[in-house]
């Protein structure tokens, strides 16, 4: 289901942007982001944005998620994201978290990581009452 | 001389995983591993520890050049497994076989080798 979604917003984002190494690092942002939302929404409503906003010289692409949430996982994406941002080198946080994980049975908790080390994206998010709001961006060359 | 791996080839929740027909260290992953393939693919690697152990083999190669794309629940599997090798005596190495022209592929494998670089082998296809 995941999957689905992200290749069909993949095809999408590739209709604005023709940089085949930005879309592949979104396209693993957008699996990890909808799985996220898949697993961790309490209720049917979401949202998946993609934006492009362009610049003379370097445009800015984002992907957006919103979802409503248990407050325990409001609290805990709210201390991901702030660790993931104030971590001053994000490959060896993201090694860090693997290392520590990886003796652990369940849910790798990585996906966040994944997008920041892996993808080069930076990650933010927002909580409104019971609705967590969660953007990745980058910034590419402007093709035109 | 070994015989062929004793594995199953399975088509499950969006991944193929099995033996390379009559190689006796080499598996194949292909398809995409979403949070529903992560439990296929764990299940999978248990097995093939289980293989590498009984039959003693200084290594095993994986072929993921068919694996279009596996999300982080699929990779901690990987992850498990490849810390398992590392902390239990390092008895074989593990040499995954790349495409490098998938992004996620030059991404995901290098992080797998910085967990246990002394039992992951990297090498392009």
């Amino acid at each position: 289901m995941a999957g689905k979604i992200a290749n069909w917003l993949i095809d999408f984002c590739q209709m604005a942007i023709e940089d085949l190494e930005t879309t592949s690092r979104l396209h693993m942002a957008a699996h990890e982001l909808i799985e996220n939302v898949l697993k961790y929404g309490s209720s049917p409503e979401v949202g998946l944005e993609f934006e492009l906003e362009r610049g003379d010289t370097r445009s800015i692409v984002r992907l957006r998620t919103r979802n409503t949430a248990a407050p325990e996982q409001l609290r805990e994406v709210t201390r991901r994201v702030s660790e993931l941002k104030a971590a001053p080198d994000p490959i060896a946080y993201y090694d860090r978290l693997i290392r520590s994980t990886a003796p652990v049975a369940g849910m790798s908790g990585l996906g966040l990581a994944r997008i920041r080390a892996e993808a080069g994206l930076d990650v933010d998010c927002s909580v409104e009452g019971r609705e967590v709001s969660i953007v990745v961006q980058t910034t590419m060359r402007s093709d035109r | 001389m070994n015989a062929p791996l004793d594995l199953p080839y399975v088509e499950e929740e969006g991944l193929t995983l099995g033996p390379v027909p009559g190689a006796v260290d080499r598996v194949r992953f292909a398809g995409t591993g979403e949070a529903e393939g992560a439990a296929v693919l764990d299940r999978f690697l248990g097995l093939l520890h289980q293989q590498v152990l009984a039959r003693e083999l200084p290594e095993i190669s994986i072929e993921l050049e068919a694996l279009e794309f596996i999300n982080s629940s699929c990779l901690k599997a990987m992850v498990a497994w490849i810390y398992k090798v590392d902390t239990e005596g390092r008895p074989y190495k593990i040499r995954l076989l790349r495409d490098a022209s998938l992004h996620w592929q030059r991404t995901s494998i290098a992080t797998l080798q910085r967990l246990a670089p002394d039992v992951v082998i990297i090498q392009e296809r």
